[in-house]
């Protein structure tokens, strides 16, 4: 059987360890288990740092004393840092130990596969992304298709969860969810066809490779792009201000209301690992993943093809994705805490009549870009263009203002 | 092991299939139908064919099995568990799958299967694309100005009719 594997990843490291004592076949089966094991204690450790930092934020922006002080004071008082670090500890005990409650006129099978494939989704779809130079556990050669393919699948179980609680809030939260993550999938698919058609590539490895070979990010001819991706990745994880599925004023919790305890905590797990995720995605396909500005080396040019990789080259092209990952989730809970909810018609409306024409536009735009570059063999052809679009759009928003209604004679 | 993995899929896919057909429940029918698709993608893989396993569940585990739950939750009554499924009926269906099954057995049966070597190259993406665009591109383009007749007929359909303002 051909794995679609092109580049070797984690579990090639693996392997020549454990060579010798199993045999080529099966040692390479357990190195891939052990890598996905890896990949399971990276996301929940992962998700308890990022609850941290949502916490952390929440409280900065909105004044919250909860985590800011939780834990003994002397952490509180010595730095702004410190203060409140038992608050995730504390809050993971409460969910284990919360007792679990199943209504009893629940669609039992339905109400307890919610939260497990919410969560096998968020764990499948982790596997093609680049953390760093040769840090991936598979290359799959239709990449960011697999992500986004099997992201799609999200909606599936908060539809279950909806439905088998058998509550009206739950059912409206369900059903409020998958009318707009069907709607915001399709600017969200578009402004992804944009860097994969630079590329010519859907592994995300490739297109980290083009964009050093470019000399320049996939941000910079289609910034527009990377804008409609994150607004519409953060409708697709169902944050504020695109929380309308579990609006509290109206719903209650929406499709999450009847769940408790540990199964809540599934939910919970899958929301912050995939905030993760499509930063992840962002920052690998617009922001150059691992690739350093000003920084070259071959380490991180063709990963895989150096003799001897030095390892100081490889943890820098980590540490940049980390540092583009991280800041896009920053802003992720920073929009949260600072941004009104939307309401679901304008919702609708931004989506279809906004977000959809200008994809298409950012796309053609980058068409245009691959013939200059082509033609004239220059990345000033990328500038020039991711120029050109941001001022016609910037135009053509002024000239389609409408003007604020009339109040009367001031 | 590339056989114990399409003996796996090809029950799930079975199973699956059976039991959308039997479920008295419209919502357990619409997740059965998604395991089949997902059980088919699976297949797909095995065929060494990724780029259309991946369209599978995008196009019809995540877009069309979506929709058609989303259309279940709307209707009336769907909270219960009723079906208006005879036993006269099951008999008829059973009777014509019976007889589908039998006229695809001695098809599959008497048809020479031509088996070429296996394609060596993984990439075969851009093949894919240089095809529709040159030897296929009448089909593909007359499928997707259909595409878009249906797209706009829908939207048609969908629309308010356009009276006189309310007073």
């Amino acid at each position: 059987m051909v794995i679609f594997a092109q580049t070797p990843g984690f579990d090639s490291w693996l392997t020549p360890f454990l060579a010798p004592h199993l045999g080529a076949g099966p040692a390479q089966a357990v190195a891939m288990l052990l890598v996905l094991i890896g990949i399971l204690a990276f996301i929940s450790v992962n998700v308890m740092f990022l609850v941290w930092l949502e916490r952390k934020i929440s409280a900065r922006i909105q004044n919250r004393t909860g985590p800011m002080m939780t834990g003994p004071r002397s952490f509180a008082e010595t730095s702004m840092w410190f203060g409140g670090f038992l608050q995730t500890p504390a809050d993971s005990i409460k969910l284990l130990f919360k007792e679990q409650i199943v209504p009893a006129k629940a669609d039992k099978v339905p109400f307890y596969l919610a939260p497990m494939t919410i969560f096998a989704v968020c764990l499948s779809a982790h596997v093609v992304l680049p953390f760093g130079p040769l840090f991936w556990v598979a290359d799959l050669n239709v990449g960011l298709l697999y992500a986004v393919g099997i992201s799609s699948l999200t909606v599936l179980s908060i539809l279950m969860a909806g439905w088998a609680s058998n509550s009206k809030y739950s059912l409206l939260g369900g059903l409020r969810s998958a009318a707009q993550m069907l709607s915001y999938e399709i600017p969200l698919i578009f402004a992804l066809l944009a860097p994969i058609l630079m590329a010519g590539s859907l592994s995300m490895v490739e297109i980290v490779k083009a964009q050093a070979e470019y000399g320049v990010w996939f941000c910079v001819p289609s910034l527009l792009g990377l804008l409609i991706y994150f607004v519409s990745s953060i409708a697709e994880v169902n944050r504020p201000p695109f929380d309308i599925p579990e609006a509290e004023s109206e719903l209650v919790a929406g499709y999450v209301s009847e769940y408790s305890g540990l199964m809540f905590a599934m939910f919970f797990l899958a929301e912050f690992a995939n905030m993760f995720l499509v930063s992840g995605i962002a920052a690998t396909v617009f922001l150059g993943g691992w690739l350093i500005p000003f920084f070259d080396a071959p380490e991180l040019t063709h990963p895989g093809l150096v003799e001897h990789p030095r390892l100081w080259v490889q943890v820098l092209g980590l540490l940049s994705f980390w540092v583009k990952a991280y800041f896009l989730v920053v802003i992720m809970m920073w929009i949260r805490w600072t941004f009104p909810r939307l309401r679901p018609d304008h919702l609708m409306n931004f989506g279809w009549k906004f977000m959809l024409p200008v994809a298409f536009l950012n796309l053609l735009g980058s068409a245009l870009a691959v013939l200059l570059y082509q033609a004239y063999d220059t990345y000033l052809a990328f500038w020039a263009v991711g120029i050109v679009l941001v001022v016609s759009v910037v135009l053509i928003m002024r000239a389609l203002k409408e003007p604020p209604p009339y109040r009367g004679p001031r | 092991m590339t056989d114990a993995i399409f003996y796996v899929l090809a029950g799930l896919i079975l199973t699956s299939a059976m039991s959308m057909v039997q479920a008295r429940n419209l919502f357990h029918a619409g997740l059965a139908l998604i395991t089949c698709f997902l059980g088919v993608a699976g297949l797909y893989v095995l065929l060494n064919a990724p780029f259309i396993a991946a369209l599978q569940v995008l196009i019809y585990a995540g877009a069309i099995a979506v929709i058609l739950l989303f259309g279940f939750m709307l209707t009336h009554h769907v909270m219960r568990d009723e079906s208006n499924k005879r036993f006269s009926q099951q008999a008829a269906g059973m009777g014509a799958a019976a007889v589908m099954c039998g006229v695809l057995v001695a098809v599959i049966g008497a048809s020479p299967w031509k088996t070429g070597p296996a394609p060596t190259h993984i990439d075969d993406l851009n093949q894919l694309g240089q095809q529709l665009l040159t030897s296929y591109l009448l089909p593909f383009e007359l499928a997707s100005v259909f595409l878009l007749a249906a797209l706009v007929g829908a939207i048609m359909i969908a629309r308010k009719e356009e009276g006189p303002p309310p007073p």
